[in-house]
C-alpha cells in the first residue's frame, strides 16, 4: 500500500513540475506537430492521401516517445544533481517506486501530446476516425503505452549508470521512429532491419494501432502483435529489474552514489 | 524534483544528443547514430508517404539540414557553458579583439558541422544511392559550407541572446525543427502555406539546400552561385546581429546591468 | 543487555577509481580497521579531521555503501545484509543544503518522505506538526525550500530525518556551513533528542562540539579509531601534557618547523588571525619551553604568551598531529 501512495505522489509532484516548465511545452505540444505536419505535407504531396493516419497519430507517437525517452532518462540523474539520490536510495522504499512514479508523468504529458496530435487531426480529417476500430484501437495504444512505460524503467537506471550509456539512448530518439514504424510502416525497411524491430517491443503494438486506423497491408492479427508487444514488454520489466539491482550494489560498493 | 530546472537544461544539453564528447563512444554516438538516423528516417519516410518519390531528394535535404545540429546547438551552448562556468567575466575583461573571440566561438563548429554533412552523404550513397558522378563536387562543397556557416550565424544570434535568458535553448529547438519543415529540406518551400514560405526566406539555408541540390544534379554554377551568395549574406546578417547584441550586453554588464546574466 | 546500537569489526573500506578505459585504476583506502561501540541511548560524537573516514563510517552504517571487509552491525542487523527494515529504524541527515526538493514547500518534502517511509497519512500529518514545532519552522514551513536560509533547510532536514521516529539517528557533519547562533540552536536540539531517548550517531570535525553535546566520542585518523571514551577521559589523554599558547606577528612555515624540533614538543597548531597568528604548542614542560621561544622565534613577535591546561580540542590536535618527518 505504502508503495502505491509513494507512486501516486511521486507522479502527482513530477506532473505540477513539469507542467510549471515550458520545455514540457515543447516537448509535448511543438515537436510532434512538427512531425505531424511534416507527415501531412508528404502523405499529400504523393498519391498516398489515403494514409494520412501515418502522419496524425505517428506524429502523436513521436512525441510519446521523445517526452518518455528524455524524461526517463533524466529522472535519476536529476535526484543526483539534488543530492536527494542518497535520501532515496537510503529510504525503505524501493528506488524503482519513485522512478515509477516519474515516467507515469511523463507518460501522462506524453499523452497529452498524442492527444494534441489526435485533436487537431480530428478537426481536420474527421474521416480518418470513421474508420477507427475502437477497441482494438484502444487497446493497441493501452499497450504501446504499457511498452514505453517499460522502456522507460530500463532507460532509467541505465542512464544513472555511465554516461556513455546515457550519449547511446540519446542516439536512441530517431532510430526508436523507424524501428517502432511509428509513421511508415515497418514492413518497407530493409529486411535486415525487420529483426531488429521485433525486438522493439512498441512496434507490434504500434502496428496493431495503425491497422486499428485502418492502415494494414494484410488482415490485421491482433492476438499475435498483443502478445509479442507484450512479451517484449514483460522482457523489459525483466531487464529493469535487474538494472536496478546491480544499479544499486554497483552504488553501494563504489560509494559514488552522490555524484555524477 | 529540484533538479528540474537543472534537468531541463542537461536534458537540452544532451537534446540533439550533441555535447557529450567526454567519451569516445557518447561523441561517435553523437557524430553517427543522429544524423544517419535522421536521413535514414526521412528519407524512408519521405519515399513511402510519396509513394515513390525520389530517396536523393530526402536524403541531400536532411544531410545538409543535419548542419543545423552543430550551427544553433553547438554554437549556442559553447557560449551557454562559458556563462555557466563563469568564464565569460574572464572573456570580457581580456584584451582579445571581442570579433575574434565571437566568431572564435563558432569556427569549430562549422568544421564539426561540416564532417556531419559528409558522413550524412556518404550514408545517402550507400544506402540510398545517391550518385555524385554528375555532381559539381566543388559547387557541393562550397554549399555545404555556406550552409555551416549560415547556420553558425543565426546560433551566434541565439548564443547572444543566451546570455539573457536561459529559456533561448527552446527557442533553439524551435529553430531547428522549423528547419525540417520550412527550409526545402523534405519538400519544396514552394508547397507551404504563404506565412512559412516567408519565414523560410527570412531564415539560413533554404537557398543552400537549392543550390545542393543543383549541384548534385550537376546544373550550371551561374545559378546556383546567387543562391549561395544569398545564403552567406542571410548568415552574415544573423552573425552580425548576434555581434552587436553580445557587444550592447557587455556594455550592459560593464555598467552592472547584467549581473545575473554573467 | 540490550543489543548495540552500532557495532563496527575490524571496519574497512577502500573506494577502487577507474581512471578511464585501458587506463587502470587506483585504490584509496577511506578506513583501515575500524573497531567501535555505541550502545543504544548514547549521544554519540565520531570526531576526525575532513577526510578522515567519518562519512564513510557513516554511509556504511545507513546502508548506502558496503564495507570492503569486516563487519558492522547496526540496531543488532548486519549492513551488508540488512535491507529496508533496517532503514526503517534509521533516520541520517547529512550535513549541507542539498538533499532536498527545493522547488516543493518544506511540507510537501516532508509529506513526500513521509510517504517514502511508510508513515500512513494521518501519522504523518501529526508528526509532521510535531516536528515543524520542534526545529522551529512554523509560518515558513509552507514556503518554498529554495527561499530557506542554510539553517532553516539544514533543520527541516533534522526533521525529515526524524519523521519515522527512527531508533538511532546519523548526523554526518549536522553543522556544515551554519553561523554560530545556527549552529548551537541545532546541537541543543540534537542533545534535547538524545535527552529523550533517541540514540545518535554525529560526526563533526569541530571538537568544541563535540564537548558541548556528546557523551562519548571517538577521533578517527587516517581511517582508524585513534582515541575512544567520555570527552573528559579522550581529554586526560593528554594531561600530562601543557599548551603553550601565544599570537605571533611574522611567523612563516621555517619557524613552525623549528618549534616542532624543540626537545619534548608534541604538536603544534597554527591558526591565522586577521593580523597574527594564534600558535598552540603542547610539549611536557611548558615552563622550560618558554625560555627557549625566544631564541627559537628569532624576531618574529609574541604577545600575550600563556601556559595552560589541555582541553579537549589540544588533545585531538594532538591526537591527528602529523608525525615528525
Amino acid at each position: 500500500m505504502s508503495v502505491w501512495r509513494v507512486i501516486r505522489r511521486t507522479w502527482l509532484i513530477q506532473l505540477r513540475l513539469r507542467v510549471a516548465f515550458p520545455i514540457s511545452y515543447f516537448q509535448v505540444l511543438l515537436q510532434p506537430l512538427v512531425f505531424g505536419g511534416i507527415g501531412l505535407l508528404l502523405y499529400s504531396a504523393g498519391g498516398r492521401s489515403a494514409h494520412l493516419a501515418f502522419a496524425v497519430i505517428g506524429g502523436g507517437l513521436v512525441g510519446l516517445w521523445s517526452v518518455t525517452l528524455f524524461n526517463a532518462g533524466f529522472d535519476i540523474q536529476a535526484e543526483r544533481w539534488a543530492g536527494t539520490l542518497e535520501q532515496l536510495m537510503g529510504c525503505p522504499t524501493p528506488l524503482a517506486a519513485v522512478i515509477v512514479g516519474k515516467i507515469a508523468s511523463s507518460l501522462c504529458l506524453g499523452l497529452a501530446s498524442l492527444a494534441a496530435n489526435l485533436a487537431v487531426g480530428w478537426v481536420f480529417f474527421p474521416h480518418l476516425f470513421h474508420r477507427i476500430d475502437a477497441i482494438p484501437f484502444a487497446i493497441s495504444g493501452a499497450l504501446t503505452l504499457l511498452a514505453f512505460f517499460a522502456i522507460s524503467l530500463v532507460i532509467a537506471p541505465l542512464f544513472a549508470w555511465t554516461r556513455t550509456a546515457g550519449a547511446l539512448a540519446n542516439g536512441m530518439e530517431t532510430p526508436a521512429y523507424l524501428l517502432g514504424g511509428f509513421m511508415f510502416p515497418v514492413a518497407i525497411l530493409a529486411g535486415w532491419v525487420q529483426p531488429l524491430a521485433g525486438l522493439f517491443a512498441p512496434s507490434w503494438t504500434v502496428r496493431a494501432l495503425y491497422a486499428a486506423a485502418g492502415e494494414s497491408a494484410s488482415r490485421p492479427d491482433y492476438p499475435l502483435w498483443w502478445g509479442l508487444g507484450l512479451a517484449g514488454t514483460a522482457v523489459y520489466l525483466a531487464l529493469s529489474a535487474g538494472l536496478f539491482h546491480l544499479l544499486e550494489t554497483r552504488a553501494r560498493r563504489s560509494g559514488r552514489i552522490g555524484f555524477a | 524534483m529540484t533538479g528540474l530546472r537543472l534537468f531541463a537544461h542537461g536534458c537540452l544539453y544532451q537534446y540533439r544528443a550533441l555535447f557529450n564528447w567526454a567519451t569516445p563512444l557518447g561523441y561517435a554516438s553523437s557524430k553517427l547514430l543522429v544524423p544517419v538516423f535522421q536521413v535514414v528516417f526521412f528519407v524512408q519516410l519521405g519515399v513511402f508517404a510519396t509513394g515513390g518519390g525520389d530517396p536523393t531528394y530526402f536524403a541531400i535535404g536532411n544531410a545538409m539540414q543535419v548542419t543545423a545540429l552543430n550551427g544553433i546547438f553547438g554554437v549556442v551552448m559553447t557560449v551557454g557553458n562559458e556563462r555557466q562556468f563563469g568564464t565569460l567575466p574572464l572573456l570580457l575583461a581580456s584584451p582579445a579583439s571581442r570579433l575574434a573571440t565571437f566568431l572564435g566561438r563558432s569556427a569549430f563548429h562549422v568544421v564539426d558541422g561540416i564532417i556531419s554533412v559528409v558522413i550524412a552523404f556518404a550514408v545517402a550513397q550507400l544506402l540510398f544511392g545517391l550518385r555524385l558522378a554528375h555532381a559539381d563536387l566543388p559547387l557541393l562543397a562550397a554549399s555545404v559550407v555556406a550552409v555551416a556557416l549560415s547556420t553558425c550565424g543565426i546560433g551566434l544570434l541565439l548564443g547572444s541572446c543566451s546570455l539573457v535568458s536561459r529559456d533561448i535553448l527552446l527557442v533553439a529547438n524551435l529553430v531547428y525543427f522549423l528547419f525540417l519543415v520550412v527550409a526545402g529540406v523534405n519538400f519544396p518551400v514552394t508547397r507551404l502555406p504563404g506565412a512559412l514560405q516567408v519565414v523560410s526566406r527570412g531564415l539560413p539555408m533554404s537557398r543552400g539546400i537549392a543550390a545542393a541540390r543543383l549541384a548534385v544534379a550537376g546544373a550550371p554554377a551561374s545559378r546556383a552561385l546567387p543562391l549561395l551568395g544569398q545564403e552567406l549574406l542571410v548568415g552574415a546578417a544573423y552573425a552580425a546581429a548576434g555581434y552587436l547584441l553580445f557587444r550592447v550586453l557587455e556594455g550592459w554588464a560593464r555598467r552592472g546591468g547584467l549581473q545575473e546574466a554573467f | 543487555m540490550s543489543v548495540a546500537a552500532v557495532e563496527l569489526r575490524a571496519l574497512r573500506k577502500v573506494y577502487r577509481h577507474r581512471h578511464g578505459w585501458g587506463r587502470g585504476s587506483a585504490e584509496t583506502v577511506a578506513l583501515e580497521s575500524v573497531d567501535l561501540d555505541v550502545p543504544p541511548g548514547e549521544l554519540f560524537g565520531l570526531l576526525g579531521p575532513n577526510g578522515a573516514g567519518k562519512t564513510t563510517v557513516v554511509k556504511i552504517c545507513t546502508t548506502l555503501l558496503l564495507p570492503t571487509a569486516g563487519t558492522a552491525r547496526v540496531l543488532g542487523e548486519d549492513v551488508s545484509q540488512a535491507g529496508r527494515q533496517l532503514r526503517q529504524r534509521i533516520g541520517f541527515v547529512f550535513g549541507g543544503e542539498r538533499g532536498l526538493y527545493w522547488r516543493l514547500s518544506g511540507y510537501d518534502n516532508l509529506r513526500y518522505f513521509g510517504d517514502l517511509y511508510r508513515l500512513p497519512p494521518d501519522r504523518a500529518r501529526r508528526r509532521i506538526d510535531e516536528l515543524v514545532q520542534l526545529v522551529g519552522l512554523e509560518g515558513r514551513i509552507h514556503d518554498r525550500v529554495e527561499r530557506y536560509s542554510r539553517g532553516m533547510k539544514q533543520r527541516l532536514h533534522l526533521a525529515r530525518g526524524l519523521l519515522h521516529d527512527p531508533e538511532l539517528l546519523f548526523l554526518d557533519e549536522p553543522t556544515i556551513g551554519l553561523d554560530p547562533v545556527g549552529a548551537r540552536d541545532l546541537r541543543q536540539l540534537v542533545r534535547g533528542l538524545a535527552d529523550r531517548g533517541t540514540t545518535v550517531f554525529l560526526t563533526t570535525h569541530a571538537m568544541l562540539e563535540a564537548e558541548a553535546i556528546c557523551d562519548r566520542i571517538a577521533v578517527v585518523h587516517r581511517g582508524r579509531i585513534i582515541a575512544a571514551g567520555a570527552p573528559d577521559v579522550v581529554r586526560r589523554q593528554g594531561a600530562d601534557l601543557g599548551v603553550v599558547e601565544f599570537e605571533a606577528v611574522g611567523i612563516d612555515d621555517r619557524l613552525v618547523q623549528r618549534l616542532r624540533q624543540l626537545p619534548g614538543v608534541e604538536a603544534v597548531q597554527v591558526v591565522a588571525g586577521e593580523l597574527t597568528h594564534r600558535v598552540t604548542v603542547q610539549c611536557p614542560d611548558p615552563a622550560s619551553l618558554v625560555l627557549q621561544l625566544g631564541p627559537c622565534l628569532d624576531g618574529a613577535l609574541a604577545v600575550g604568551l600563556r601556559v595552560r591546561e589541555p582541553t579537549l580540542e589540544d588533545a585531538y590536535i594532538r591526537l591527528v598531529a602529523e608525525p615528525a618527518p
